[in-house]
């Protein structure tokens, strides 16, 4: 404020001298400062501000006053009517007040029913302890029963994936060309394999057959086709091709569970090496 | 007393009303009543409102001792209660032409009852301190009681109202300027009115 009061530079606006004193704010705010230093006890720095107010800002004690007298005056007693008999009548209707003896009976009732439950409670610690067999089972610990969730959940991911790899292993893949009509299969020489009846005792059989050069027979087809597939018929059934080799087949026939062999030059061989003569060759 | 035994004291006053004693009940209606009643009259400036107001708090606080919380103080919780009370008093009387009248105190205003301090005047508003109270906003006139009749710290006023504790300090601020220029507004009127009674 001196500063500009006695400023000497002609582009300051020529000041009144109502203007050089303190704002009403300034002097609000020191008020307050002082009040807040008294409330909270602090009273060597609310002297320290009143002696500072004072000194700079002309008027600051008449506000501090009337601002102490204003909050006195809220301090000023006030008469208080006694509300006691309303205030209970209503309460009274809304949540019954209850006599001496009514309480004494709930606490009564209340205690009763404490020692009832810390009672049974007792009774059945000691019925745990001297019979171990009737109690319940322990409870699984927590952490037993997040494996078994684990695991049963891993199952289930299993199996799933199990479920999903059969469904694409059965799924044909589509056909995106057509070729044409197959060719008609060839007129193969019948193969006759003689008497096998008393071979049928053995359950391992098999048979050789040589792909390279069909055989030709009376009751035998080749069938160009992948391993497992049906490959020859033999008098009254299927015989079975298991796996192609460039000169041998194993085969096996629909009546019989297990393999036989048709040999290089048609020999039908079982298993166990018969000791009979083969049951037949291949004839032209 | 000491303020821990008064604090035991109180709350076996409270144990005991709770479980139906009518005495207990008239006790604690007795050690609060006078406080409430001052924070709600210079809330609300006139006495048969801080009076139903008063009672209407009881008699929510008595039905419901169960669920105090003996951690918080008796008081705070009774004068939490009252406040609302008062403030949904305030929501049912505010007549709707009156809301261009709510903002002119500088914040919340309870303007039903400002027409009611001016329309009974003479019959209840004889103190001067309490017309020069129903000049501030409702925030002011809170905080400003509060602090300086009922010697509450700004903090326990910023948890009751719900507001950070500078803008309570803001609040105590304020008030004690538009109080203290109330005040002297009234004594300039008083002074004047005796100089024209004066022949």
């Amino acid at each position: 404020m001196s500063d500009l009061r006695f400023s000497n530079d002609p582009r300051q606006p020529r000041r009144s001298e109502a203007f050089s004193l303190p704002p009403d704010d300034a002097i609000d705010a020191l008020v307050n400062e002082v009040l807040d230093a008294e409330s909270e006890g602090r009273n060597a720095q609310s002297l320290m501000l009143i002696r500072k107010g004072v000194t700079e800002y002309p008027g600051f004690g008449a506000r501090l006053a009337a601002t102490r007298a204003a909050i006195k005056g809220l301090r000023s007693p006030v008469f208080v009517p006694d509300q006691r008999t309303e205030v209970l009548v209503e309460v009274n209707t809304l949540r019954p007040f209850l006599s001496r003896h009514e309480r004494r009976q709930i606490s009564a009732s209340r205690l009763a029913i404490a020692a009832a439950v810390v009672l049974a409670a007792s009774l059945m610690a000691i019925l745990q302890r001297s019979y171990p067999q009737l109690a319940p089972q322990q409870p699984a610990p927590v952490g037993t029963l997040v494996d078994a969730s684990r695991a049963d959940a891993s199952a289930t991911v299993q199996s799933l994936t199990d479920a999903v790899a059969d469904l694409r292993e059965n799924i044909a893949a589509p056909v995106s060309t057509v070729i044409g009509p197959p060719e008609p299969l060839p007129a193969y020489a019948p193969l006759s394999l003689g008497s096998i009846a008393p071979y049928e005792l053995e359950p391992r059989a098999s048979l050789r057959l040589p792909t390279s050069q069909p055989p030709r027979g009376r009751t035998i087809a080749v069938l160009p086709a992948p391993a497992r597939e049906p490959l020859l018929m033999l008098d009254e059934g299927p015989i079975m091709l298991l796996s192609t080799h460039n000169t041998h087949a194993p085969v096996r026939t629909s009546p019989w569970p297990e393999l036989l062999h048709i040999d290089e030059d048609g020999v039908v061989i079982f298993g166990q090496p018969p000791q009979a003569p083969p049951l037949g060759v291949l004839r032209e | 007393m000491s303020r821990s035994e008064e604090h035991k004291r109180e709350l076996k006053l409270i144990r005991q009303a709770a479980a139906g004693d009518r005495e207990a009940a008239g006790e604690l209606i007795k050690l609060h009543q006078a406080s409430v009643y001052a924070y709600i009259l210079r809330l609300s400036g006139r006495p048969d409102v801080a009076e139903d107001i008063v009672q209407e708090a009881f008699v929510r606080v008595l039905t419901n001792l169960d669920r105090f919380d003996p951690q918080y103080r008796f008081s705070t919780w009774l004068f939490t209660i009252a406040r609302r009370v008062f403030l949904n008093v305030c929501e049912k009387r505010r007549p709707i032409s009156d809301t261009d009248r709510v903002g002119e105190a500088g914040g919340r205003s309870c303007g039903a009852l400002q027409n009611w301090e001016v329309t009974d005047d003479h019959n209840h508003t004889r103190d001067a301190v309490q017309k020069a109270l129903m000049t501030l906003s409702l925030e002011q006139r809170e905080v400003i009681v509060l602090f300086h009749q009922h010697d509450w710290p700004i903090w326990l006023i910023a948890e009751h109202q719900g507001m950070p504790e500078g803008t309570v300090k803001s609040h105590l601020h304020r008030a004690r300027i538009k109080l203290r220029e109330a005040l002297a507004d009234m004594a300039v009127e008083r002074n004047l009115r005796q100089v024209e009674v004066w022949p």
